[in-house]
């Protein structure tokens, strides 16, 4: 094997960077699960009224930049550190100091009952819970979704169908992906059965 | 017209970000993305592709909803002529039109299954006429129809390691209880006991579902190295399990695997093979871990390591070997 009597001299990898795919997997399986409780705690501790979804993106930036370098080993945790600093910095931002002062920031606690990486429970509620969020959206909305989500026709077919506009068809396909999504993962599940 | 436009509350900045990214994944599904535009649109800010991704997840997630569509939904000839970038779509489409062209062709086919057995400590491997094979584990029974349109198996109890030859016009479909597993091409074990289904998949691709209840019935998609359990309350999907799968299968070639298991399991697994039952006497004893492989019919080496490596007491009398502490 070692032909020239020199020592195994494998180059150390240099990849400073994340493979782009593990990120995207890494933010899809694991960030966005949680994003029901971080919304949750963001607006519990939302001092000063900054918009929930900015606050979210804002600790969605972080954490992906901060992942570049290296995916964290435990990444609720890590989010969740993200996202205190982010309220803290728009506190200072903002030079609102609370009377009371930051210490119910530290001593959050960040409930770990989430599954593990590598494990997702399907609950039978998932069906119903896909059901309900399509059902709360626009009548026309929810119907152009379902024609191009469940019976994959294409917007033309769906213009045709509805009798509307390609355009007006496009507004509530990509009105309805928007209010879908924000639903999916921006809500807390029922906690009927597990 | 444009009256329904003017009612729309206006969009916070990052609503606005979202519902760029929810217009650039639509147009995307739909073939209509300038490339050039969307890379420019992605570069202005990470802030971009994480909601876009972020679209894509969510929509992906919405891809159950194909798959459990009632089957008036359904137009066959339709389907799949869409440049869909998500494969958990597609194959969420695929199975769609696949367990529900099924399910309506059982209800006119004959009932002629063919049962095969194993007695406990049983090993045996049934080849069906297409090519398929089904490796029966001990005290195992499986009801076999692949004549004609179907390729039916019902796995009534125990243990089977499946090769299904794919073939798209006959699918592969297998009950176990409530549950039904829809071959997408693939190996899989496949487990059944009072409480409980189990599928691991090795190879392939299989879709998991309860038959009978389309519009409220839980569905995934297992891809190797996947495991799932389905009890009657829910499904637990351990994803990247192949170790684990490794050792669950080492049956096949006669062995039992423990790895990192309590005795109570271990001894549970060499019941399920040996006429002489292990009995672990208290709860204490039985929830010590060990890892270690023995041959199926094994146990007295098993009982040896009770006996030796942990210095647990052992007792026979009748038929049954009890281990205490």
């Amino acid at each position: 094997m070692s032909e020239n009597g020199r020592e195994h001299t494998h180059p150390p990898k240099v990849s400073a960077e994340m493979d782009m795919r593990d990120l995207h997997l890494w933010f899809t399986r694991e960030v966005l699960p949680l994003e029901a409780d971080l919304v949750q705690f963001l607006q519990h501790h939302n001092r000063n009224r900054s918009d929930i979804g900015d606050l979210r993106q804002e600790v969605y930036l972080r954490a992906y930049e901060s992942a570049q370098t290296k995916l964290p080993q435990s990444t609720r945790p890590f989010v969740f550190a993200i996202a205190r600093n982010v309220l803290v910095d728009r506190l200072r931002r903002d030079r609102i100091i609370p009377i009371e002062g930051m210490p119910d920031l530290d001593a959050i606690e960040i409930p770990d009952d989430a599954p593990g990486p590598d494990r997702s429970v399907i609950a039978r509620s998932e069906f119903r819970r896909l059901y309900e969020a399509l059902d709360r959206l626009p009548p026309r909305c929810r119907e152009a979704v379902v024609m191009r989500r469940v019976d994959q026709l294409s917007r033309r077919e769906i213009a045709t169908r509805m009798s509307l506009s390609e355009a007006t068809v496009k507004t509530h396909l990509n009105d309805g992906l928007r209010l879908l999504v924000a639903m999916l993962y921006g809500e807390k599940p029922d906690r009927g059965e597990s | 017209m444009s009256s329904s436009e003017d009612m729309k509350p206006a969009l916070t900045p990052a609503e606005q970000i979202d519902a760029q990214a929810a217009a650039w994944f639509n147009d995307r599904n739909d073939g209509t993305a300038d490339q050039a535009q969307f890379d420019a649109w992605l570069a202005q800010s990470p802030n971009n592709l994480l909601a876009y991704w972020r679209m894509e997840a969510g929509w992906d997630r919405a891809g159950l909803l194909a798959a459990v569509r009632p089957p008036n939904h359904n137009r066959p000839g339709e389907r799949d002529r869409r440049p869909w970038g998500l494969w958990l779509g597609r194959i969420a489409a695929i199975a769609a039109v696949v367990g529900i062209g099924i399910a309506a062709a059982y209800e006119f086919s004959g009932d002629k299954f063919t049962t095969y057995t194993t007695t406990i400590g049983g090993h045996r491997v049934v080849m069906l006429a297409d090519g398929s094979q089904i490796e029966l584990n001990t005290d195992t029974t499986v009801r076999v129809n692949a004549t004609g349109k179907n390729r039916r198996v019902e796995l009534v109890r125990g243990e089977a390691y499946f090769s299904v030859r794919h073939d798209e016009h006959r699918p592969f479909v297998v009950d176990a209880g409530d549950q039904r597993l829809v071959d997408l091409g693939t190996k899989f074990l496949l487990r059944r006991d009072a409480k409980e289904v189990r599928v691991g998949l090795f190879e392939g691709s299989v879709r998991l579902e309860t038959p009978g209840l389309l519009a409220s019935s839980p569905l995934a998609v297992l891809m190797a190295g996947d495991v799932a359990v389905a009890t009657s309350s829910r499904i637990l999907i351990t994803r990247g399990a192949k170790r684990e799968l490794d050792a669950e299968a080492g049956w096949r070639t006669g062995r039992l695997i423990f790895d990192h298991v309590t005795l109570a399991e271990a001894a549970s697994e060499f019941n399920r093979y040996n006429g002489v039952k292990l009995v672990i006497a208290d709860a204490g004893v039985g929830s010590r871990k060990f890892s270690s492989a023995f041959p199926t019919n094994g146990i007295e080496a098993f009982v040896r390591v009770a006996q030796k490596s942990l210095g647990l007491h052992v007792e026979r009398r009748n038929g049954e070997i009890l281990i205490s502490n």
